[in-house]
């Protein structure tokens, strides 16, 4: 995989060294991105019956998150700075669309979690401390998608993701984890009408993650809890001879997606892919003991239209994801030179089910190409979490609606422009509740869904602006944008606010 | 329209691959059922058990009680179970602890468990603070007093038991001779089985008179007067007036003048005495074991056993089986450690105390093993002295606060 590295960035990187056809602005490449009918599915062959118009793309991003309205394994408070680069080329009938990030991650007031590098809903498998901490986190995320054409009516594509992530807690019981993420997903693309394109797309996923729990501190050792979901756990500790060790976790997905695509007087794209898969969880690799499996159905469908010269667009949106939680009970069997862990049943014991639908629409009036003098729109969006631990009987449910507003417009500034965009949004909880019904009622993880279901039960309201100020000399522009967005609890306590600095150029 | 049904159609797919999801995981049933084949004939058996099943990975327990010694358990996550059965049974002031367990119980099917259990005889009653080296009223040699000897027993269990009829008595006199050169042998079948006394003193009552609950203790002392008097023991000694019971027959006026008063405590009965009857109970100050016992047959206070190698008295035979709890103590700690030196056979008592001096005003009392929820303290009973007990300055009735039974109306 490290081999990998170097080709799939040079492939991210190609769009840069290709010579582009003409800079964006930050709003034309909004417009690029939000009418494209590809750029959001899986079907990277389709590219080459709609190509992007080429760019190329590098900037850094600073950001910060504060406040206690989270979901309880989220941090407090969260900086990130982040590289990124994008671009897209066409090599001979190849057409390439790749982009890469480097993030650097620092994130404060993180609990509930000792070992994953990003807990969650779906994986009850963890080991789970209530010291909160620091977590550094790291990751190279690099993608590309490339589209050729076999026949006049037929192309084929691929689009690998690749991403490498460290991370590491910073207090004990701490953890350093590792994964690696492969996603391939190769696509065929037919068109035999004018109007009409069909394709197909496959997918293989591959996740690895390795943690270590540790003490900084030797003689302490550290209490902690395996959980098993919706506040199940075994007690268990860190440090020692006998305290967990690393935790593993291999997940592999498989799928594959139907496209189908019209154009003429307007434009519509439809998607309906479908993932199943599952991710095993094991405790030391020298005496495998299995933690748990999960075991992922997911469907998604969505659907863009276009109309009115493109000028108009709604695209809706919907998921739905199954993920059972499979416990083994195991015996140890210590015959000598041999010991290992004998498998003699395997349960289903929790569930872990969410459906999320929305709906968004927005209009640009005075569009010119890529460029349009103002914009408006709205979404809403539904969710629904619907979990259940079996024996002892817990639960765990929320349903949320919301609805958002939002505007922008761009305003010339002799050779600069300045693009605000700003929205409001309102979210209503519809019913919210958490249910343990088993005896560990110390259990350290019960908190973790109590002040989790505070947070989904809670009506809130939020604002967001942004503007970004764009000056193109020679073919290039330089884009200096400012963000920010604030989020409060309406039913409870607590808000949340983010900011972000953000300097990029495009050629 | 047809945008917003293809729209729809796709959400209905969704919603219908969510009705084909996997049925929860099958529960299991574990039958538990007791064995008690390996119980002796005679014992005294529960009426129920109380049964506990853990899941050995998740530490979850389920308990219930059997009925007709068997016990089940439905709903079970499939897995590997620990089984432990426990019961309690007291009678005749004795504890009958029932135990047994089974490990590793694979029940990742429907299980059906038999679990042996064997009994072990605990005493229900036990000696909590003995009070018999007495004290000094004064500077000489012969300024003590040693009236002021109590022998308080505590309900250790966890059931109500009776007094009624419950026995006190003594080894030295018929133990061996003074020095502990000759140990006394007596003309009896099996003799292992007995222990061999000179008197013994026996609570009255018709078998539910004199109830002690768990964390009562009842005091038997051997004058239920203030010993603080200065006229008695001054202030060295302790105020008996609350004792339950004094071992005395009745007032009675010594050839020195000292009139033994009758007290409000209970006078216990003098059941057995082969020798030359005291008008109260004097027990030694340096050497002795006091023994606590039921008679599981009555006690004949005439035909007694005489030694074959010696001592001055006959002796009464008791079952050692009888003896519910017994405390030994030597003045040094040497006399102690010889061979033969102690009353009491191993199996009753292994460990013995001792206080390096006669007349020191000092007790013994049982070490606390733990305290109930309920606050009620569990003493420690391992069938040791040296172990069980430690040594106090000074006397306490109802140290740690012991409950005073419901019939003693007369301690404030």
């Amino acid at each position: 995989m490290k081999k990998l590295f170097p080709i799939v960035l040079s492939l991210c990187l190609s769009g840069i060294s290709a010579l582009a056809q003409g800079s964006y602005t930050p709003q034309e490449r909004e417009v690029m991105d939000s009418r494209s009918l590809w750029i959001a599915t899986d079907n990277a062959a389709a590219f080459y019956f709609s190509p992007l118009p080429h760019f190329g793309l590098v900037g850094v991003k600073g950001s910060r998150q504060e406040g206690e309205f989270r979901p309880a394994r989220e941090a407090s408070g969260s900086t990130s700075i982040t590289a990124i680069a994008a671009g897209d080329a066409t090599v001979g009938k190849l057409f390439l669309l790749g982009d890469f990030a480097f993030r650097n991650i620092f994130d404060n007031g993180c609990n509930y979690n000792t070992n994953q590098y990003e807990p969650t809903d779906d994986m009850p498998y963890y080991i789970l401390d209530t010291n909160p901490s620091r977590w550094i986190r790291q990751e190279y995320d690099m993608r590309v998608r490339a589209s050729l054409p076999l026949t006049s009516v037929l192309a084929a594509g691929l689009d690998v993701h690749y991403i490498d992530k460290v991370g590491a807690k910073q207090k004990d019981p701490r953890s350093e984890t590792y994964v690696m993420d492969i996603d391939i997903r190769p696509s065929l693309a037919w068109k035999p009408a004018q109007a009409h394109l069909f394709g197909v797309s496959f997918l293989f996923l591959y996740d690895y993650e390795r943690a270590y729990p540790s003490n900084n501190n030797y003689r302490i050792d550290q209490k902690t809890v395996c959980t098993l979901g919706l506040g199940e756990v075994n007690n268990s500790y860190v440090g020692g001879n006998n305290g967990l060790k690393e935790y593993y976790y291999t997940r592999y997905l498989y799928g594959g997606a139907l496209h189908y695509a019209y154009e003429g007087d307007f434009a519509l794209r439809a998607e309906l892919r479908g993932l199943m898969g599952s991710t095993e969880v094991e405790h030391k690799k020298s005496l495998p003991e299995s933690k748990g499996r999960t075991e992922t159905l997911r469907i998604d469908a969505s659907a863009l239209l276009l109309w009115g010269e493109k000028a108009n667009r709604l695209q809706a949106k919907a998921f739905y994801r199954a993920t059972d939680g499979i416990e083994k009970v195991q015996q140890l069997d210590d015959a000598a030179f041999n010991q290992q862990w004998i498998t003699i049943a395997t349960n289903h014991m929790s569930d872990y089910d969410r459906m999320e639908a929305s709906l968004e629409y927005d209009h640009l009036f005075g569009l010119n190409g890529l460029s349009y003098v103002w914009s408006t729109g709205g979404r809403v969006h539904f969710a629904n979490e619907s979990d259940a631990y079996l024996l002892p009987a817990s639960s765990f449910n929320w349903t949320r609606l919301g609805a958002e507003a939002f505007a922008s417009r761009r305003f010339s500034v002799r050779k600069s422009s300045l693009y605000a965009r700003a929205g409001i949004g309102y979210d209503k909880s519809l019913n919210g509740e958490y249910v343990y019904g088993g005896v560990k009622t110390d259990s350290p993880a019960i908190g973790l869904y109590q002040e989790d279901i505070a947070f989904y039960s809670a009506d809130c309201a939020q604002v967001r602006a942004s503007a970004t100020w764009s000056l193109t000399h020679r073919k290039t522009c330089f884009n200096l944008g400012l963000e920010g967005g604030f989020k409060k609890a309406l039913s409870g306590e607590g808000s949340r606010f983010s900011a972000a600095l953000s300097f990029d150029i495009f050629f | 329209m047809k945008k917003i049904l293809l729209i729809l159609a796709v959400l209905a797919t969704a919603a219908a691959f969510s009705s084909c999801k996997k049925d929860g995981t099958k529960t299991v049933l574990i039958n538990v059922t007791v064995d008690e084949s390996s119980l002796d004939q005679g014992l005294v058996k529960p009426d129920s058990y109380k049964v506990t099943v853990t899941n050995t990975a998740t530490t979850t327990a389920v308990t219930a009680n059997t009925e007709n010694g068997k016990a089940s358990f439905a709903e079970l996550v499939p897995g590997i179970y620990s089984v432990e059965v426990n019961a309690v049974v007291v009678s005749d002031g004795r504890q009958y602890v029932y135990s047994g367990s089974q490990s590793s119980v694979n029940a990742t099917d429907d299980a059906n468990v038999a679990v042996a259990v064997t009994a072990s005889k605990e005493s229900a009653l036990v000696f909590k603070e003995i009070y018999y080296c007495g004290c000094k009223i004064g500077e000489g040699d012969y300024d003590t007093y040693f009236r002021d000897q109590f022998w308080e027993i505590y309900n250790n269990s966890t059931e109500t038991v009776y007094a009624d009829g419950l026995c006190l008595t003594t080894l030295s006199n018929n133990y061996a001779s003074y020095d502990f050169s000759t140990i006394y042998k007596y003309d009896i079948a099996e003799p292992e089985k007995y222990l061999f006394v000179k008197t013994v003193w026996q609570i009255p009552g018709d078998g539910t008179q004199y109830p002690v609950k768990p964390g009562e203790s009842i005091v038997v002392a051997q004058w239920a007067t203030d010993h603080t008097a200065e006229t008695l023991g001054k202030s060295g000694s302790i105020n008996l007036t609350g004792a339950d019971f004094e071992a005395i027959l009745g007032q009675t006026t010594l050839f020195n003048g000292v009139v033994i008063t009758d007290n409000p405590a209970i006078n216990m009965s003098r059941v057995i005495e082969t020798g030359y009857a005291m008008p109260q109970w004097l027990v030694s100050v340096g050497d002795d074991a006091i023994v606590l016992f039921k008679p599981s047959k009555p006690l004949v206070n005439e035909n007694f056993i005489a030694s074959t190698n010696g001592g001055f008295t006959d002796a009464r035979e008791i079952l050692r089986s009888d003896v519910l709890d017994a405390v030994q103590w030597r003045t040094n700690q040497e006399d102690g450690l010889k061979d033969g030196g102690l009353f009491l056979p191993k199996e009753i008592d292994a460990g013995f105390q001792f206080l390096g001096a006669t007349y020191v005003g000092k007790s013994l009392s049982r070490k606390v093993a733990y305290t109930r929820e309920d606050g009620t303290a569990v003493y420690q009973d391992t069938n040791n002295n040296t172990n069980d007990f430690e040594i106090n300055n000074k006397p306490v009735v109802r140290r740690n606060g012991a409950g005073v039974p419901s019939w003693n109306t007369w301690t404030k």
